[in-house]
């Protein structure tokens, strides 16, 4: 192996040499990381952002969202096919109670995924909106519905069509 | 290996620093930190699945702080006590937040 790298250096540039085979390593993973992150392919998440339109016009978006709808939900992915567990567990409680709800998926749009953090102070997805009022993500859904208090709470809320 | 398992089962960094700044903020009854990372291993939050991950945490707090606040009011102490480690990249937080009451004890 030894020998291998030895032979190897050999072909490479001077100032490579010099700085040896751990910043060889580095650039090398560096590059793979770049390739992976605009990969045709790739998540989400790992994709360049861009961000363009003042906070002001997110903001106007997420008001006419929660006020156009009674139950409303922030989210990964969509909810015929959710992108994170926490997301298809909010997905999945709502169903239950076969109410209408709206949704957006923040993933395919950054500047609302950093829009509603900033909006409801809240760092994490999904958030849910019932009549209008921000009621908190996965874990306080998941724990009105144990306590019965998310029944009380989605009483008079406009049915799923189906 | 076996290394790296053992790195595992012992809180790395993030999870000892998230234990501390509870520990001071919430005087806790009881919190357990318990690490997911390796759930969502290659997932979003966690590409890179590495055995000592941090990314994807489950907290389970008792603590009388919570005593009359609402849900999410309760989660809104633990975020801003653990806005650090979020910034850093701990990408979720399952949160258990419950008052010694709600729990059944009775705090002499």
């Amino acid at each position: 192996m030894q020998r291998l790298l030895t032979s190897a250096r050999q072909f490479l540039p001077a100032a490579q040499r010099a700085g040896g085979l751990a910043d060889l390593q580095r650039v090398g993973g560096y590059t793979a990381a770049r390739l992976f992150s605009t990969d045709a392919d790739s998540h989400d998440d790992f994709k360049p952002q861009v961000k363009a339109a003042p906070a002001g016009d997110v903001e106007a978006t997420i008001e006419k969202d929660i006020a156009s709808h009674d139950v409303f939900i922030y989210m990964k992915g969509v909810p015929q096919a959710p992108m994170c567990g926490f997301s298809n567990m909010a997905c999945a409680i709502l169903n239950l109670y076969g109410v209408e709800y709206g949704s957006r998926n923040v993933l395919a749009d950054p500047e609302v995924r950093e829009g509603i953090k900033r909006y409801t102070a809240w760092p994490t997805i999904p958030q849910v909106f019932i009549k209008g009022e921000f009621v908190g993500g996965s874990d306080i859904l998941h724990e009105m519905h144990q306590k019965g208090e998310l029944k009380k709470a989605l009483e008079g809320c406009k049915p799923a069509d189906d | 290996m076996a290394a790296a398992a053992a790195a595992a089962r012992q809180p790395g960094p993030v999870a000892t620093s998230m234990q501390l700044k509870l520990m001071e903020g919430l005087k806790p009854i009881s919190l357990a930190i318990q690490n997911d990372s390796h759930k969502h291993a290659g997932h979003s939050g966690n590409p890179t699945g590495a055995p000592d991950a941090e990314t994807h945490f489950t907290v389970t707090i008792v603590s009388s702080a919570f005593e009359g606040k609402s849900s999410v009011t309760r989660h809104r102490m633990v975020y801003q006590l653990l806005q650090a480690e979020i910034d850093a990249g701990v990408h979720a937080l399952a949160l258990k937040t419950k008052t010694p009451a709600e729990m059944g004890l009775k705090l002499s």
